[in-house]
């Protein structure tokens, strides 16, 4: 049987439904800024230009430059000290600023901005303490079964299917919802002071509608073909998530809603227990995150794209400041005690055949758990799941109702037209490629359905053909690239950019040291999907690796090793081929122009 | 009297249960899945069989049993160490840079760094230096922050022409061939140079001793792993001939160096020798058969094999070394 969950299995959580008293932030008072701006060579603040060296730390300040370049300039040039803080880091909102090179026009260009818009600042952690707070009085308790909101499955749906679409008689579409989050924060929430664990034991029968809670099911027999080659469930093996064997039965925690999309998908589903409860509540947030999409909305149609994407960040950060458990350590003995608490708390359970030396690899904090030793002892860090600073359903039922709202429109796309292929889905947009002679008709029934209203989808793009590498990474184009992203390495202006630098500052001992690190695309590509040529069609198609009951850790590592030393090369050789293609294209057009112009 | 539960009977004249039925046949089964284990294990063994390596050697599965690698710590390695050597094919490896388009480049690189963090743990004991200033002095940029550090403690100001002469010592040109304590001695000349020509400085020759003692010693390392930033083993094979010689001309050399107002002899033998030095033996004894392999033909599998008992050798060493911790605090 394959488990899908946040880590290997279910946690042993209580079953009494014990309820606690959701503990409020306090307020806490930011640190003032001390303005400074940099270039190669100098520093400017409130008292001149100095050289760049004169830089200091000013006691019970926080130094603040207007662009990450300027801080990094500082950091280099003064190793050792603490560099400033970056006004485009802590506003990630504000309209883009560039590098001007000379530390006096920067000075007065942050004296500019902070001018223009300081008083619509909000320190992001403030800002999710504040909103907390509005939960917390809203919802007042919460039971401690809410801990199985954690331990469910909890990513969305982000997943490539094809690599490259070049066939000439079809184009690309792209769609992407509008607030996708703050639309499912709209949807009912299950009481989290009400939750009460119930045994079933029985299959779901034809019409049943179920209450609101979290639903362990155990699914079996996929019977449409969109789930088998759209399989959204995950199992963690190895230290990542794979795709979920289907040809199995699925042990998995779902919502009602799920449940009531996935029914019409698979043959039985089986409800083992469920944690549920019988009233249901709104969102605290949901009538503000409304509020908020409708101010975004308004800024657009006023040209204001740096309020506009404040209100989108700050949408963001309301969908997720429910989600701030408190990490304490626990010290243990031996390692196998520790592994025993990490097992009846989150789920955690690796097979027998992962050694420890990898096992202890994913354990290093990169999944939020940090297992290490000290003195002898094994320290475990992480959540407490009967923190009464985080209520895990609210989150949890935002993500997988929009994984569901996802899927139904995919499924609704491919039933649009035929030759429909699904080649890219990433948490609120996806790509799909379909034969030109129908994308007409699909125009209007895609323009006939989308509006800009909270919760429906817009037609972002529509191009010829599309390169997708991996989630994330992908340019759809036809004549020149007309929409592209490049996770990690790219930036907005550079279709192409294959590396970039990153300056980090690392705290070691009493010295700030800036570390100085290339990011090279191939070095940072997933070798977690094979490429595999459809004869068919002619695509080259992507698929996760897909592990069951039977899978190994050598299976998964042989997998892992031979999409290393294949696909990773074939997909930097379509990217490289993309890049010639549209430089000798756009050489192409200039040379045509100017031979226009000679005639 | 008894009574029973299905799968035990209970026996009171022996005031204790009796197992019967399935319990009894599952005892049975995992006795004889017991006695099969040694057998699946042999099987295991065989199938990974003989594990070609450098220079014409090569290592058992068995062998490596016997040094407490599991075949399923054999297998991370291998994967830890394919994740590193990576592909090979010419249109990626054209793209990503000549400086890194050969499986002997990541094969060095990996093995260099795979150690590094032990060797620099061994040195700052050595050298009764902090772990983080050790760390810290092996980033490009970590020196600097602990040269600043050395200057604000001393009451110098930092200013171009200070930090100009720091970096030109720091800095590649001219460097070619000379030795991390030959660098550290220019970096010594230059501190005292600034001491001297500051004017509110008493001179280079009252610079603390133990912070000046510190920082040459930081400063040493750092040199000692920029010279280690490897890319073949030409290069290695240079960098440990260099040594050879330099340790020649300092045994020729009576000369004997004043420190702490004592006279050590072969104090500047002690001093120059490579960091590889301290590197785990797993990684000395790979690179040293990556040396003598003789032919500038090397097969991946034999590298792959080589870095993966590297990784063993680290398996082995955090395995004894958290057993030695646990026994310390008991």
């Amino acid at each position: 049987m394959s488990r899908v969950y946040r880590f290997h299995g279910p946690a042993y959580l209580p079953v009494l439904a014990d309820s606690k008293l959701l503990r409020k932030r306090k307020k806490g008072t930011v640190t003032p800024f001390y303005l400074v701006a940099a270039d190669t060579y100098s520093i400017t603040d409130k008292d001149g230009t100095r050289p760049i060296e004169a830089y200091q730390c000013v006691p019970g300040q926080r130094s603040l430059t207007l662009t990450k370049r300027e801080s990094d300039l500082i950091a280099l040039s003064n190793a050792g000290v603490q560099p400033p803080v970056v006004l485009e880091d802590l506003h990630p909102w504000l309209p883009e600023q560039r590098y001007l090179n000379d530390s006096a026009s920067s000075f007065q260009a942050i004296k500019l901005i902070i001018h223009r818009f300081s008083r619509h600042f909000m320190f992001a952690s403030q800002y999710c303490d504040e909103k907390w707070n509005t939960i917390c009085n809203a919802l007042r308790k919460k039971s401690v079964l809410d801990a199985r909101f954690f331990t469910a499955w909890h990513l969305p749906i982000q997943d490539v299917h094809v690599l490259e679409e070049r066939r000439l008689d079809r184009s690309v579409v792209s769609i992407d919802f509008n607030g996708m989050y703050p639309a499912c924060m709209q949807q009912p929430f299950p009481k989290p002071s009400g939750l009460r664990l119930v045994r079933l034991d029985r299959y779901l029968s034809d019409s049943e509608v179920l209450a609101s809670g979290l639903y362990r099911c155990i699914i079996e027999g996929p019977v449409t073909d969109s789930i088998t080659r759209h399989n959204p469930f995950r199992s963690f093996h190895s230290g990542r998530h794979l795709r979920a064997r289907l040809d199995e039965p699925v042990e998995v925690d779902l919502n009602e809603f799920e449940i009531e999309f996935y029914r019409r998908h698979f043959q039985s589903i089986h409800l083992v227990e469920a944690v549920i409860s019988d009233k249901v509540v709104s969102h605290p947030l949901a009538k503000e995150v409304c509020r908020s999409f409708a101010r975004r909305r308004n800024y657009r149609n006023q040209d204001n794209k740096a309020l506009a994407d404040r209100e989108k960040y700050l949408a963001t950060l309301m969908t997720s400041c429910a989600h701030r458990p408190a990490r304490p350590c626990h010290t243990f003995e031996a390692r196998d005690q520790a592994m025993g608490a990490l097992r009846a708390e989150y789920g955690i359970d690796p097979p027998n055949d992962e050694p420890e030396v990898a096992t202890n690899i994913w354990l290093q904090g990169r999944k939020g758990i940090k297992l290490g030793s000290q003195d002898g002892f094994t320290v475990v860090q992480g959540p407490n799941l009967r923190d009464a600073s985080a209520c895990f359903l609210l989150g949890q039922r935002i993500v997988a109702r929009g994984r569901i709202v996802l899927l139904e429109m995919m499924e609704r796309i491919l039933n649009s037209a035929p030759g429909v292929e699904i080649c890219y889905t990433n948490i609120d947009s996806i790509h799909f490629s379909l034969p030109t002679e129908n994308l007409e008709s699909e125009l209007a029934w895609l323009e006939s359905e989308c509006s800009d209203a909270l919760g429906s989808f817009k037609i972002e793009c529509v191009t010829r053909h599309g390169l997708w590498l991996e989630p994330g990474r992908y340019w759809l184009y036809s004549d020149d690239v007309e929409k592209f992203r490049n996770r990690s390495v790219g930036d907005q202006k550079q279709p192409f950019k294959d590396h970039a630098i990153h300056v980090v500052s690392r705290q070691l001992g009493e010295l700030h040291v800036p570390i100085r690190s290339t990011l090279r695309m191939e070095r940072t590509m997933s070798p977690s999907r094979s490429l595999t040529a459809d004869a068919d069609t002619g695509l080259i198609r992507q698929r996760l690796i897909e592990v069951g009951n039977a899978t190994t850790v050598e299976d998964v590592l042989d997998e892992l090793e031979q999409n290393q030393q294949r696909s990773t090369p074939i997909r930097i050789a379509a990217f490289l081929d993309l890049r010639e293609r549209m430089r000798s294209s756009r050489f192409a057009a200039t040379k045509r122009d100017d031979d226009t112009n000679i005639m | 009297m008894s009574e029973s539960n299905g799968t035990s009977v209970w026996v009171g004249d022996l005031d204790c249960c009796i197992g019967i039925g399935y319990n009894d046949d599952d005892d049975y089964d995992q006795d004889n899945d017991r006695a099969a284990q040694p057998d699946l294990l042999k099987i295991e063994l065989d199938e990974i069989g003989e594990l070609q390596l450098l220079a014409g050697r090569a290592i058992s599965a068995l062998q490596l049993y016997e040094k407490s690698i599991a075949p399923s710590e054999w297998r991370q390695a291998i994967h830890q160490s394919e994740m590193t050597i990576g592909f090979s094919s010419p249109k990626v490896l054209q793209h990503e840079g000549e400086r890194t388009n050969s499986l002997v480049t990541r094969f060095v690189r990996g093995m260099l760094n795979l150690g590094r963090p032990y060797a620099i743990a061994r040195y700052a004991r050595w050298e009764r230096l902090d772990y983080p200033s050790a760390l810290t002095a092996t980033l490009p940029h970590g020196i600097s922050a602990l040269v600043n550090q050395l200057l604000a403690s001393e009451a110098i100001t930092r200013r171009r022409d200070v930090d100009a002469s720091i970096r030109a010592v720091f800095g590649s040109n001219g460097m070619d061939g000379m030795v991390a304590y030959r660098r550290t001695g220019l970096l010594q000349a230059a501190l005292h140079r600034i001491a001297d020509d500051t004017p509110t400085h008493p001179g280079g020759t009252k610079l603390d001793r133990n912070r000046m003692r510190a920082i040459l010693a930081l400063a040493r390392l750092h040199f000692s792993t920029v010279e280690l930033r490897l890319g073949s083993l030409e290069e290695l094979q240079s960098l440990l001939s260099g040594y050879e010689a330099e340790r020649a001309i300092a045994q020729r050399d009576d000369a004997r160096i004043t420190t702490n107002g004592r006279l050590i002899q072969g104090w500047r033998l002690r001093h120059l020798q490579p960091l590889l030095n301290l590197y785990p033996y797993s990684i000395r004894h790979g690179l040293k058969r990556a040396l003598e392999h003789g032919s500038t033909d090397f097969d991946r599998k034999a590298l792959v094999n080589e870095l993966a008992l590297a990784h063993c050798g680290i398996f082995r060493m955090r395995l004894t070394r958290n057993a030695k911790t646990l026994v310390q605090a008991q």
